[in-house]
């Protein structure tokens, strides 16, 4: 009884430093940016936010961030549960190997990996001389400033921390749970399916959520990648502040993009508890 | 749930000359043994003695690299575990963590397709192991006597005419462990199924079984019915690794055998002629000088006395070995620590047995 409140002032004077560097570098900057996004020359208005509404450019930048993110998400998912799965399911040696192999991209610069899509991509890229060599295609053409280039391009930066999520939640996965269900009747697919699938949830929300909250923000790879009409939030946030200088509606994008993020979270939480990414779950 | 219960509803399980080997290391070695349907058999052995890899091939988790696994005379070569009609108790339960109690023995009948009156025959279940009231809480809210309660519904549930049960008391303290045993005997007698059983204690064996399989070096040491093992024991590892029995070093010739300071002793059993161990149990040991009646007579010295109850133990020196006796009571009022006297047996339960090569790996 008498340790309880010193403990709560050490507890305290711990986080300070936490909670100096969290208010000065996040809250601190998100109020300005708040408040700089709803006041018009000095006044209370939401003035910003109705331009943002009614100008057509600014809706098909957020309806493309969302389709490249939702696309780029389920892309992921659905080529990374079988890696990880194969990862989960492999002898020590060759699970240390695929483990290499999957985070030894993702530790190289995403700049770098962007690049190397460019080169790969381009007119007289690696993909083209292929596609020629197989004669698919006569005349070289380049394959950047396309939707499909950003996403290749966001897939594959983004892949590796899929692939991380959902082994970590594979890999507390009981084996002998999916003994037990084969002893009771479960074939292979069954099994998988009311078992491994379930008990692998956490992991599959974790993967997307990370995925899709940082395929939202992205810059440098749609605009190394993509084309004017491949603009993804970030890009227009760059264009408004530093081109043209208009910083109250560089701010309500802002706001927009962190809104999007924040109601993902809001989302997956109601549905499934974000304390159960943790592995507090069962 | 009794009654009516057709014979054909269990199976009859044939090992047959099973060998399975993880890299250089060989776990079995041309293992085969016989279950008959209906019976309650238990492989005994130490831990890492190949137990569970041979329940986990009658499983079909694993295949046998030699060998083969027959149900009522049908090879299962090909016939993946989903199809061997099972239920199947595991050491750490194996409870669905996302599912209910509910569910988790529905899961048996769901997945079989056998959906009639589910509800009801869940419940039949969950009663059966006394857990009524639980269907539906989750798993993680239960103890562990309750859980592996839980396995047993969902083993037991879909009537599967054999029951694997791989270790499934052992992470269980000691009282409901002896609880659970009997539930467990009770539900083989009523279902009348086929139980194979895993576990490495003695007295679990002994005491569940109709017929106990002890194992050691990836091999079937012996198989027998309690009693049978008990009074009977093949070799000096099955001797040591059932407990109790005094082993003696002895060479044998004929009917005789000589301990190493030149006691020579009248003896039965299965060792042929040269080097041997004498099993005398603790409970055929008398004391005394008595009349001449052929009984097996050492001088001994007792070190120490043991009060057990309804009888005392004596540890006393005979021949260079260690010797304990159990004795009742009133008989053993002259058995004092540093007393001498002279212990007896007969020479019918003195059984040479063939000498473990390379000593006492595999004791428990
Ligand atoms: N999948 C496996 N890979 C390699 N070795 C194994 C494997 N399964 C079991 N073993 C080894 O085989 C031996 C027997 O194991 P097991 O059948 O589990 O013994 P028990 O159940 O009698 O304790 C042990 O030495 C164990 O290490
Ligand atoms: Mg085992």
């Amino acid at each position: 009884m008498t340790g309880r409140r010193e403990e709560r002032w050490i507890v305290f004077a711990l986080l300070l430093p936490a909670l100096v560097l969290y208010g000065a570098c996040f809250i601190w900057p998100t109020g300005v940016l708040l408040s700089r996004s709803v006041t018009e020359a000095g006044e209370l208005s939401l003035v910003n936010y109705r331009e943002l509404l009614e100008t057509p450019l600014y809706l098909g930048v957020i309806w493309t961030t969302l389709r490249i993110s939702v696309v780029t998400t389920v892309v992921c998912l659905v080529i990374g549960y079988p890696v990880a799965m194969l990862m989960e399911r492999a002898g020590p040696r060759a699970r240390i190997l695929l483990l290499l192999a999957v985070t030894v991209p993702y530790w190289l610069d995403y700049i770098v990996r962007t690049y190397s899509w460019m080169v790969l991509l381009g007119r007289y890229g690696f993909v083209n001389q292929v596609l020629m060599w197989l004669g698919l295609v006569d005349v070289p053409y380049s394959h950047l400033s396309s939707e499909l280039a950003v996403l290749v391009g966001t897939i594959q930066v983004m892949l590796p921390l899929m692939i991380l999520a959902l082994f970590a939640a594979m890999t507390r996965i009981d084996r002998t749970l999916m003994d037990a269900a084969a002893a009771h009747g479960a074939s292979a697919w069954r099994a998988f399916r009311t078992v491994y699938l379930p008990l692998s949830m956490p992991g599959v929300i974790a993967g997307a959520l990370l995925t899709f909250v940082n395929t939202v923000g992205f810059y440098i790879t749609p605009a190394l990648l993509g084309g004017p009409r491949q603009t993804m939030i970030s890009q227009s946030i760059e264009t408004l502040a530093a081109k043209l200088f208009d910083w109250p509606m560089a701010a309500t994008v802002s706001v927009v993009l962190l809104v999007i993020s924040l109601a993902i979270l809001v989302v997956f939480n109601r549905f499934f508890g974000l304390e159960r990414l943790a592995g507090g779950d069962r | 749930m009794h009654d009516g219960r057709r014979k054909q509803d269990a199976t009859g399980v044939r090992i047959d000359g099973v060998s399975k080997a993880f890299g250089s290391r060989a776990v079995l070695r041309d293992c085969s043994l016989d279950i008959e349907a209906g019976t309650f058999v238990t492989l005994l052995g130490a831990s890492g003695s190949g137990k569970t890899t041979l329940l986990r091939i009658i499983a079909g988790f694993l295949s046998a690299d030699r060998g083969d696994i027959l149900f009522d005379g049908r090879s299962m070569r090909g016939v993946p575990t989903h199809r061997r009609r099972l239920g199947m108790m595991f050491q750490s339960y194996a409870l669905f963590p996302h599912m209910s109690v509910f569910d988790n023995v529905a899961y048996a009948l769901r997945m079989r397709g056998d959906t009639d009156r589910l509800a009801a025959r869940v419940g039949e279940a969950l009663e059966l192991v006394r857990l009524e009231g639980y269907a539906q809480q989750r798993p993680d809210r239960l103890s562990g006597g309750q859980r592996q309660r839980v396995a047993m519904a969902r083993a037991v549930v879909a009537n599967p005419p054999l029951l694997l049960l791989d270790e499934p008391l052992s992470a269980l303290d000691k009282e409901l462990r002896e609880q659970l045993q009997v539930e467990i005997k009770t539900i083989h007698r009523s279902a009348g199924t086929t139980f194979i059983n895993v576990t490495h204690d003695q007295g679990e064996a002994l005491g569940m079984s109709d017929s106990v399989v002890v194992m050691g070096n990836g091999v079937i040491q012996q198989a027998a019915s309690p009693q049978e093992l008990w009074n009977r024991p093949v070799s000096a590892f099955v001797a040591r690794f059932l407990g109790g029995s005094n082993l003696l070093r002895a060479e044998r010739r004929g009917a005789e055998a000589r301990l190493a300071d030149g006691t020579v002793m009248k003896v039965h059993g299965p060792a042929p002629d040269g080097p041997v161990e004498l099993a005398v149990r603790p409970e055929l040991v008398t004391i005394g000088e008595g009349a001449d009646d052929g009984a097996n007579a050492v001088p001994a010295t007792v070190r120490e006395t043991i009060f057990l109850g309804e009888a005392i133990k004596i540890v006393a020196d005979v021949a260079g070995h260690t010797l304990e006796a159990r004795v009742p009571v009133a008989r053993a009022e002259a058995a004092r620590p540093g007393a001498r006297l002279v212990l007896r047996w007969r020479p019918e339960d003195t059984l040479a047995l063939p000498a473990e090569a390379g000593g006492k790996d595999g004791a428990a």
